[in-house]
This record gives structure tokens, sequence and C-alpha cells, in this order.
């Protein structure tokens, strides 16, 4: 599986990226959404994008209204990591086309527990 | 040094704990009172806007800063440079920040995390007041963890 991390955090970029290599994804990284947009022009887009939410130049929320706007993509699997914690907020982002969201902080079985219920398993 | 009394510190320390625990497997004591920090520390900080207005700030030792970075990289603490640690640090206090606010009135949101060295205030909110500040000790190192009140 290839997996696009999406974070203004070098650090949480890491932990999200080990986690994931761990059980044999492939993993590439970009700083704020406008990178990651950048990075699903290619031909072949990724299985799954974990997008944070808070970050410079396009946030996860732009993001994900901007994944939903491409036909092409209307099926890649969008799931949110993030601080945010308001319910509305959290309805907001899934109305938007977000597939689940994980609060942080999270632990490595909370992640891939949440990547389980929604079929994807990183190692495929 | 016992956990602390106000319903707004005890809930701090709650989710000071959790967080250090979930992310970095060590556990974060209560250090009371807080310790004051030598300059050798990081100070980072998240200002909160919207329904309520402040900031809260995390001092934290240049020694465990850079632990917790290692930990955060999976590398070797000393192999990490200045840049990465300071990261590491501001997405602690961005983390710390998001669980705070759920204490908050809605709706809150977070700036991105200001860090900088040698105890300098990355606060300017010139009539901020604190409103709760509490010490820990983690690896055997403290850190303080302030929430500042301020008009918008």
């Amino acid at each position: 599986m290839n997996v696009l991390v999406i974070d203004d955090s070098r650090a949480m970029r890491a932990i999200l990226g080990n986690i994931l290599r761990r059980v044999g994804a492939t993993v590439v990284e970009a700083p704020h959404g406008v990178d990651g947009l950048r990075q699903l022009d290619g031909p072949t887009p990724p299985d799954l994008v974990l997008v944070d939410w808070n970050m410079p130049e396009m946030d996860g929320l732009e993001f994900v209204r901007a994944v939903r706007a491409q036909p092409r993509l209307d099926a890649l699997p969008l799931v949110m990591v993030t601080t945010e914690t308001e319910l509305s907020r959290m309805a907001e982002a899934l109305a938007s086309g977000a597939d689940e969201y994980v609060m942080k902080p999270f632990t490595a079985d909370a992640l891939l527990q949440k990547l389980g219920a929604l079929g994807l398993t990183p190692a495929c | 040094m016992t956990p602390p009394d106000r319903p707004l510190d005890r809930a701090l320390h709650e989710s000071v704990t959790t967080i250090w625990a979930t992310m970095f497997d060590l556990e974060a004591r209560p250090f009371v009172p807080p310790p004051t920090l030598t300059p050798s520390r990081l100070t980072a900080c998240v200002q909160i806007s919207g329904a309520w207005h402040g900031a809260l700030t995390l001092d934290c030792p240049d020694d465990l800063a850079r632990r917790i970075a290692g930990i955060m990289f999976s590398m070797p603490a000393e192999e990490l440079d200045g840049e990465l640690v300071r990261d590491a640090v501001g997405e602690l206090t961005n983390i710390l920040g998001g669980n705070f606010k759920t204490l908050l009135p809605e709706p809150c949101s977070l700036s991105l995390p200001a860090v900088t060295a040698g105890g300098d205030s990355v606060f300017r909110g010139a009539e901020a007041r604190p409103v709760g500040r509490l010490g820990f000790v983690a690896a055997d190192r403290p850190f303080v963890v302030t929430v500042l009140e301020g008009p918008p």
C-alpha cells in the first residue's frame, strides 16, 4: 500500500511513517495541503492519505474539499489525523469528504485499527 | 508531589500525563510547586482564539526536549539537529493545546505552534494572565505547562 502523509510537523510525519512502514506500507510525505495536492497529480494516486488539519498554506479541511472536487479521486480514502476535538468540526470534516479521523495523541494500534475498520491494511 | 486540586489543573494534569504516556511511554509526575527552569530550555506556545482567548505554553529543558524528539523521530537523540528538536516540541505543544481545547467553550481554534530557545517568551499577549501553571517531572527532568488567558 502506498500512503501519502501530510503534516507540517516533521516529527508527526516521522511517527506516522514509522508506524506505517513497520507494517509494510510505502510512505511519501508532504508538509502541507498544497504540496499534497501536487503529489496527487501523478497518474497513480496513493492508496490512502493521512492528513493533518492545522497546517500552513492549505489546511486539512481545504485539502479534503479540493480532493473531493476531483472526480478521479472520489474513492481515495482520506483520514484526518488531528488535534481537533470539537465534534461539530469533525462532523464538518466528514461531511466534506473525509472518511475517518484519528485524534492526536494516538497509539500505533489505535491508528491501525482505524485503518482496518476502513478495510485498509497497510501491508497490502 | 500530589495531583492538583483545581478542576482546570486536574484536567490539564490528566491530559499531560496521558499524552506523555501515549507518545513517549514516559510517566509525567506532578512537580509541586512548579520548578524554575534554567535558560537551557525550549519554550513552545500555541495561541487559542474564538470563544476563549489565551495560550498554552510548554517549557522543556534542552535535554528532555532532545529525548522526546528522539522518541518521536525514532532516532538517537544525539543525531538530531536543533530544528528537528524544535519541531518535536512544537508538535507536542500543539497536541497539548488541542487536548486543552476540549475544556473550553466552542468554537475555538489553535494557532500553529511557535518555539523559542533560552526562555524567551513566545506569547506576546501583553495583558494575558496565567490561570494555570503546572510542573511535572519525566525521565528525571522537570518541565512546566502554563495556561494564559488574555483579551482578544
